[in-house]
């Protein structure tokens, strides 16, 4: 047990490691030279001799792992730098946003568990009926549409057509998070159903169900929790990466229903060249990404005997 | 058996008769796509715009047909890349084993942590708009997943009788993997890169959309959708167009991907 | 599985929690549900600072006043009986700080109703006292401005000449605009006067103070991150940096009661979504809307689209510091490339004069009437012959002209929150790319840092000309060498001196005929285009009152602005 324990959080230290290091490295990807953006801002005009000094200032000519080692040091004491655009520490303007986007995909995912599964189940159960044929259809359909072509659609329906639901979503509650909830959702539930009616359809496809419905086992029962219960390692598993997906689709729905998350911050960065925000943006959410996925391992190898002796494998 | 053969053959065929339409279909543009005609801007579908004009008076439909070739073949050569190194790295890390596997498969991992489109958000967003830093994100998106397919297809072939009977005949490295091993695992790494083709565009649109993908005035899917979203009360077919361009490819590469899957799965059945 | 379901119903009844009170602690529920539900480190909420700060509990108002203000607004958010009026725009709450003299954040925050000038503009551009009861003086050099004796701050205290010299002096000393706008010398105060003692004489002194520059603060008290007392009828007790902007009635407000109990100034950045937010009711008034939104609203009998003719002038600079742009013919053969009559019907919906000159067709000497104009109509030919007679040519086969090395491959930039002006480049890119110009557009949320580093070829910009009616201010930053937005970096000393001539000037003959020999140097010297001027849209609801938008494009909000539900 403690074994298996150690071996995750070697694993997630690892990681967490070389996450901090790609997002730190990726400022190497900008073309700007972060000293030349700091003289632009005084109004200075550089030259070469300027540069240089500006640089060394910066500590811009110490060895990579130096800065790296620093800026880790600083993350971890809440010092991420101060943004390019208006001066204020990243780690502030993150801290805004973020509660806004974990809300945002909170919800969503919650919407996405209550929906995929139980339909995902029945699916399975009723492969090739019309219902599974008509959820197979509306999955296809949802899936094949980019996410920004459905959230235009239903601002146009919703709030214009109807006047039922606000365009500006940060500034109107509950109502507000209901269409950037429902494209995410909707995006997401027609991938998640699919997986989830395959990995049930290959549940039940064993011999145990056969014992028990001779013991005369209502089917619901069997399907909600014999079935349910033995799929769940899968589909949790699933859930916790598909959480990926769901981050990712957070940036474009933010983006147009204005809601002050990380992806709207980000993208705000992104054209004024923030690369300060940027970096955070991106070392934040994969951590998040991470932290989640770790959790779901850990907790399912905690329930589960058979992962921690490593007998099931996480796909 | 014969039925999912059939099936599979007509999604290929219809997938290449949409691929030469995707190339050759500038040249059945009724106008030139890039040609402004400010008289002409924001008008709904009619004879000579058969799918209206956007702001600038451009005809959407030729838009539409030559943005094909942006859209649908730089999703096939970004899958082309991903596929070609990342099944190579698979293959490294699957058939070295040992450290080289460790080292691999850890780098491989640490990408993978990253939530995908927020990596290539992040890196277009760092290296500035543009055709190709878009690619170049999308790439470093989509590669783990061909790197960890490929390794865990080698090591269930690497114990299959006929490849331990090749290393025990002494064969040489180079010639087991690409004689005994690749051809086994090719089919189900071409069935993802299909299905794959379809989440590349798009990721490839939501770039685009975004800002971070293709600049104007080139034409490109997302991009069209991107500008058509002022006019979405006064010219809803600057979005519409496009945005059935994207689905109906989507769908197309999709569906493909799984007749081939489903093919190839009851094969290997048998 | 269980434990995830229970944390999802904490977040379901969190957001009804926020739903029934949206005020206050509303971020750090969230904060802690979103934090729950992912078993996260709350460090959103920890370090999460309310942008709430002034007026209401900081501000020197006292106690009792304060906390009865803030049971107004409980018991008011009940009954929903306070008046607010909501207001969107794209890039007219664009304020960086609260300080009125950093950039142009003082003109946003005049928007706001917040600050006031010592005089301000009426509806024919003349400055009529507003701070200031009078203003005398005999050799145009020394001012004597009487000051209203019944004003105060939005702290309660009052507005002393004191008062008003140190603000303003704080001003000058912070803002390099101010420097260029008005030449002082030193400012004196006694009791209700201020003194300017101006550097040489200057006829405008009274147009210039009606800039949001030269508004009236109090410095002393003032700590332009979270406070700011002005003097205006709504007070500033919100603000998020292009976000939104909270405004509150200020009771003590000289001019009377303010009608509105609240405003919100709230930054949206896609004109569509602001058309629609309109529609919807979410806002009640957009500012400055993209021309392209006023078809929607026409013929809709619950709107009401103000669209103003001001002096607002779309703009193309020409960075003459780069190699291709040295060449007056490049610069002269873009000119010929822009579709001013096309682009003014089409891409600003008939919303805007193409412009031929300079200074818009409102202004006395403006127009292009009289000029000798070089460029007077959309050529393309004309353009390609122009280029190849100067001896650009396509030598390496790649597609684009170039000469002794220099390829005629550009860099355009402008902003994003003006649509069409990203509009107006991409059809120039198509225009170019027809005679053998490569022109790279990027659109970018500001290109202040761009401009700074001089990373650019073509600028597109927009600006009022003349907000205060005075011809100098334009030629004071765009065309004088080294002017503080003179991206062109024009230099041409003769102009100069004309400048500075003008300076001086009284005689309004003989200004005229000054500024119109400026405007031909520039359209000679093709500096810059200005190919239209726009109309300042303004799109409300009908039940907005009292509500007009004003030609100089200075004032949104004030005393008399109201709402009927």
């Amino acid at each position: 047990m403690k074994k298996f324990i150690l071996k995750k959080l070697g694993l997630f230290i690892f990681v967490f490691l070389g996450i901090t290091f790609l997002s730190f490295g990726l400022t190497y990807l900008a073309p700007s030279d972060p000293a030349e953006i700091q003289l632009n801002k005084t109004g200075v005009v550089p030259t070469e001799e300027l540069l240089e000094r500006t640089r060394e200032e910066m500590g811009l000519n110490r060895p990579l792992l130096v800065r790296y080692g620093e800026w880790l040091f600083g993350m971890f004491q809440g010092d991420m730098g101060d943004s390019l655009r208006n001066g204020k520490p990243v780690a502030e303007e993150l801290a805004k946003a973020l509660p806004k986007t974990l809300l945002l995909a909170a919800v969503s995912m919650a919407v996405v568990i209550t929906l995929s599964i139980p339909v995902g189940i029945l699916c399975a159960r009723l492969k090739n009926r019309a219902f599974d044929l008509a959820v197979r259809f509306v999955t296809y359909l949802f899936a094949s549409l980019p996410s920004f072509f459905l959230s235009l659609a239903a601002l146009y329906f919703f709030s214009v057509q109807l006047g039922w639901l606000p365009v500006i979503a940060s500034r109107s509650g509950a109502k507000g998070l209901i269409m950037p909830v429902l494209v995410l959702a909707l995006s997401l539930s027609s991938w998640y159903i699919r997986q989830v009616r395959a990995i049930v359809l290959e549940e039940l496809s064993k011999g145990y169900l056969v014992g028990s419905r001779a013991r005369g086992i209502p089917e619901w029962r069997i399907l909600f929790f014999h079935v349910l219960k033995n799929s769940m390692l899968p589909i949790m598993t699933l859930l916790g990466l598909s959480l990926a997906s769901m981050l990712g689709g957070t940036t474009i729905v933010e983006n147009i229903f204005s809601w002050p998350g990380l992806g709207k911050l980000a993208m705000d960065a992104i054209s004024a060249r923030d690369y300060p925000v940027i970096q955070g943006y991106v070392v934040w959410l994969a951590l998040i990404f991470l932290l989640v996925n770790f959790l779901v391992d850990l907790s399912y190898g905690l329930l589960d005997p058979r992962v921690r002796k490593g007998q099931v494998e996480r796909k | 058996m014969r039925k999912t053969e059939l099936r599979a053959g007509f999604m290929v065929l219809l997938l290449i008769l949409f691929l030469l339409v995707v190339l050759f279909g500038r040249q059945f543009a009724p106008n030139d796509p890039y040609a402004s005609n400010l008289s002409a801007s924001n008008e709904a579908p009619s004879a000579e715009y058969p799918f209206g004009t956007d702001n600038l008076g451009r005809c959407i439909l030729s838009r539409v047909l030559s943005g094909a070739v942006a859209s649908v073949y730089t999703a096939i050569l970004i899958v082309a890349v991903v596929s070609v190194f990342g099944t190579a790295v698979g293959l490294l890390a699957g058939y070295g084993g040992g450290w080289l596997d460790q080292i691999l498969m850890k780098i491989t991992l640490v990408f993978q942590a990253f939530p995908g489109f927020i990596l290539a958000v992040a890196i277009a967003g760092m290296l500035g708009p543009g055709l190709k830093n878009a690619v170049f994100s999308l790439v470093a998106m989509y590669w783990t997943s061909y790197a960890r397919l490929t390794r865990s297809l080698v090591l269930q072939v690497k114990n299959e009788a006929y490849v331990q009977a090749a290393i025990l005949c002494g064969a040489k490295r180079r010639h087991i993997l690409f004689r005994h091993i690749l051809p086994n695992i090719i089919l189900p790494l071409m069935t993802t890169a299909v299905s794959d083709i379809s989440n590349v565009i798009l990721s490839m649109a939501g770039l685009s959309f975004l800002g971070l993908g293709v600049q104007a005035p080139q034409a490109e899917w997302g991009l069209m959708i991107s500008n058509g979203r002022q006019f979405l009360q006064t010219a809803p077919w600057a979005i519409l167009f496009p945005s059935a361009a994207i689905f109906l490819s989507v769908v197309l590469f999709n569906l493909t991907g799984d007749c081939l899957r489903d093919l190839f799965t009851e094969r290997g059945e048998v | 599985m269980k434990k995830k379901l229970e944390t999802i119903q904490i977040i379901e009844t969190a957001r009804l929690t926020e739903a029934i009170r949206r005020t206050g602690k509303r971020v750090l529920v969230l904060g802690v549900a979103a934090a729950l539900a992912f078993g996260l480190f709350a460090c959103g909420s920890k370090e999460e600072k309310s942008t709430t700060a002034a007026g209401t509990t900081e501000g020197k108002t006292t106690g009792a006043e304060s906390s009865q203000a803030d049971e107004e607004t409980l018991r008011a958010g009940e009954n929903g009986d306070r008046k607010i009026m909501n207001l969107g725009s794209m890039g007219y709450f664009a304020a960086e700080t609260m300080d009125p003299a950093n950039g142009w954040d003082g003109w946003y925050m005049m928007y706001d109703g917040a600050t006031e000038t010592l005089f301000k503009l009426d509806e024919t551009i003349t400055p009529v006292p507003n701070l200031a009861l009078t203003c005398e003086s005999e050799d145009f050099i020394n001012w004597t401005v009487t000051l209203r004796d019944d004003v105060t701050f939005q702290n309660g205290e009052k507005m002393t000449g004191e008062a008003v010299k140190k603000c303003l002096e704080r001003t000058y000393e912070v803002s390099d605009r101010a420097k260029e706008q008005i030449a002082i010398e030193s400012i004196e105060a006694e009791g209700q006067t201020v003194i300017f003692h101006l550097q040489h004489e200057s006829v405008s002194l009274l147009n210039d103070l009606c800039d949001p520059l030269w508004s009236v603060y109090d410095s002393e008290n003032s700590n332009y991150t979270d406070t700011l007392y002005c003097t205006g009828p709504y007070r500033i007790t919100e603000f998020e940096p292009y976000v939104e902007t909270v405004v509150e009635k200020y009771e003590g407000y000289w001019g009377g009661e303010p009608k509105l109990d609240e405003a919100h100034l709230i930054t949206i950045s896609d004109p569509e979504s602001i058309a629609m937010a309109l529609q919807n009711g979410e806002i009640d008034l957009a500012v400055a809307m993209a021309t392209s939104s006023a078809s929607v609203f026409e013929d809709d009998p619950n709107f009401v689209v103000d669209a103003v003719t001001t002096t607002r002038a779309n703009r193309m600079y020409y960075n003459m510091e780069r190699p291709a742009l040295k060449d007056p013919s490049v610069r002269q053969a873009i000119e010929m490339c822009m579709d001013r009559e096309g682009i003014a019907a089409s891409l600003y919906s008939g919303m805007a004069t193409p412009s031929w000159g300079i200074y818009a067709d409102i202004l006395p000497y403006g127009g292009a009437e009289g000029l000798n104009l070089s460029v007077d109509r959309y050529d393309p030919e004309g353009a390609a012959a122009l280029l190849a007679e100067a001896g650009w040519s396509d030598t390496n086969g790649d597609g684009i002209l170039d000469k002794d090395g220099v390829e005629l491959e550009l860099r355009a930039v402008t902003f994003a929150s003006r649509k069409e002006l990203g509009q107006v480049l991409e059809l120039l890119q198509s225009e170019l790319s027809a005679i053998g110009i490569k022109l790279n557009v990027e659109i970018m949320e500001s290109t202040n840092d761009v401009v700074a580093a001089g990373d650019y070829d073509l600028d597109c910009e927009t600006g009022v000309q003349a907000p205060t009616g005075n011809a100098q201010y334009f030629i004071n930053m765009m065309l004088v060498t080294g002017g503080s937005s003179n991206h062109s970096h024009y230099s041409n000393s003769k102009l100069d001196a004309l400048a500075k001539e003008l300076e001086k000037t009284q005689e309004e003959d003989k200004r005229t005929d000054l500024i119109r020999q400026m405007v031909q140097m520039v359209l000679d010297d093709h500096a810059m285009t200005v190919f239209n001027h726009q109309k300042m849209i303004n799109i409300y609801s009908s039940n907005v009152k009292n509500y007009h938008t004003h030609p100089s494009e200075y004032y949104l909000l004030d005393v008399n602005t109201d709402i009927e539900r």
